[in-house]
């Protein structure tokens, strides 16, 4: 794959529009781990970290760089091996930068640090299977309709299983979730990276069959 | 070997089909295509480059790192500066010559610390003709280029095609709307309509193959079916004819050579009366 190297450079290139985002999420995340601590601070890390992940498909979109990715040497495939790549990349430095900043805020406000690592590494794995849900519909219905979409999806599932299970046999749940440790954290990042290589597999059959 | 072979492309998109259409553009020569907007010029130029899948038929095209690309608009990410273009693009190409996209620039008179979005029309086509023109390419792909540029611009912008030009193995695939820059520029000239392709030859044969001819109302019957792009008015018709079926006509007629910009218009047009 000779030509994923440059459209990884151009890909990081095209991310340079989001760097005002990139900016008040590093100084959000520092104030809100500083402010709140670690558990107040993850929530807030998980939702910028998908954002991050997602901006690259709004910035081809807006930009229309399909247009540019079709004029150049470049296989459709490696486009979206590096789109995917790129998503999971700043995904995970998103969360990583956000831990380091909830570290040195649980060392200065005099706070255990104990199991922030894990909670990152989760939040990782939680991203990269949300990532490989969101980003095939993002290539077939475009940014905006395939976000809408994916919240829909999301929001019926969520009251499907709240509803189907109640609050007792959710918070049941949870708590054998919580109580696994490791494993389920290991679990969720296996989970999350079969799901990105199944789902850039789609993306990649959704992309190569579409006009630009 | 040509460098664009197009066979029997055909694509159907909901209420407008192009094709079937065989194009073969050959090398060292400008190739202009040329039709109303909605002619299906930019659809035959995205199959051209594998960015429309058509529904049948073959593209042969020489691979996309000896092609230069200009779109009707950038594609670039609009807070882009010149500078960055050519930085985030130059990678793809083996054969990328970065003091030529330099002189480019400066050519253009683009700021290299420009941003795209701040850019006007003409600086963007004009950026985007600099990067076409700073990696090797030997066919030139051109959507449109000229549209809405000042004459200045579009001067200049045909001026670089010519320069482009002067290398015999290089060749242009024009598409426009507007005539004069093909009268210009172009060897060949493509003429689409509604997606179906009118007549594809040399610019010198095209206008040999056509008569204007100005006729009184008394010899119409007899040529009618002959006539295209009948237009009928107070004093007469006016149509495009075969340049053999104007052998025959009568000494009332006037008969003109007709510019590219008439041949299209009337190849193009149904009858009409005024």
């Amino acid at each position: 794959m000779s030509d994923l190297a440059p459209m990884l450079r151009l890909d990081l290139h095209s991310l340079v529009a989001q760097r005002r985002m990139f900016l008040i999420f590093v100084v959000m995340s520092a104030a809100f781990a500083f402010a709140g601590g670690v558990t107040f601070s993850m929530p807030l890390l998980a939702a910028v970290g998908m954002m991050i992940g997602l901006s690259l498909f709004g910035t081809a979109e807006t930009n229309k760089l399909t247009m540019l990715y079709g004029s150049l040497p470049v296989r459709r495939r490696t486009v979206m091996v590096s789109h995917y790549l790129v998503a999971a990349g700043m995904t995970t430095l998103a969360i990583v930068i956000g831990m380091l900043f909830a570290g040195v805020a649980s060392v200065v406000r005099g706070e255990s640090a104990e199991g922030l690592l894990m909670s990152g590494v989760a939040v990782v794995g939680a991203l990269f299977v949300v990532l490989s849900f969101m980003i095939p519909l993002q290539v077939r219905f475009g940014a905006m309709t395939g976000s809408f979409v994916a919240l829909a999806v999301t929001m019926v599932i969520s009251g499907i299983v709240g509803f189907g299970l109640g609050q007792e046999a959710l918070a049941g749940l949870l708590a054998s979730l919580n109580a696994a440790g490791p494993w389920l954290v290991a679990g969720l990042v296996a989970v999350g990276l079969v799901g990105l290589a199944v789902s850039v597999l789609v993306s990649i059959r959704i992309y190569e069959r579409q006009d630009h | 070997m040509n460098p664009l072979e197009l066979r029997g492309i055909t694509k159907t998109y909901d209420g407008f089909t192009l094709g079937p259409i065989d194009l073969v553009v050959p090398r060292g020569y400008v190739m202009g295509l040329v039709g109303a907007n909605g002619a299906g010029k930019t659809t035959l130029i995205k199959t051209s480059l594998g960015m429309v899948l058509p529904d049948a038929g073959t593209v042969a095209v020489v691979g996309h790192d000896r092609i230069g690309v200009v779109h009707d608009q950038p594609a670039y990410v609009a807070d882009w500066t010149a500078v960055l273009v050519g930085r985030a693009l130059a990678p793809f190409y083996p054969a990328w010559d970065q003091s030529r996209f330099d002189g480019l620039l400066a050519w253009a008179g683009i700021d290299p610390g420009k941003k795209v979005k701040e850019l006007s029309r003409g600086m963007g086509m004009k950026l985007q003709l600099a990067v076409a023109l700073s990696h090797g390419a030997e066919l030139l792909i051109l959507d449109e280029p000229t549209s809405g540029l000042d004459p200045l611009a579009r001067s200049q912008l045909l001026d670089m095609v010519a320069e482009f030009m002067t290398e015999e193995s290089h060749t242009v695939l024009f598409s426009t709307h507007i005539t004069t820059d093909l009268e210009k520029v172009a060897d060949y000239v493509t003429v689409i309509h509604e997606g179906r392709l009118l007549a594809s030859t040399t610019r010198d044969e095209l206008t040999e193959e056509w008569r204007m001819v100005h006729g009184a109302a008394s010899e119409l019957d007899a040529v009618r079916p002959l006539v295209r792009g009948l237009r009928q008015h107070a004093r007469g018709w006016e149509g495009l004819m075969a340049t053999p079926d104007t052998v025959a006509l009568g000494r009332g007629t006037v008969i003109e050579q007709p510019t590219l910009e008439e041949i299209v218009v009337h190849l193009a047009k149904e009858p009409s009366h005024v």
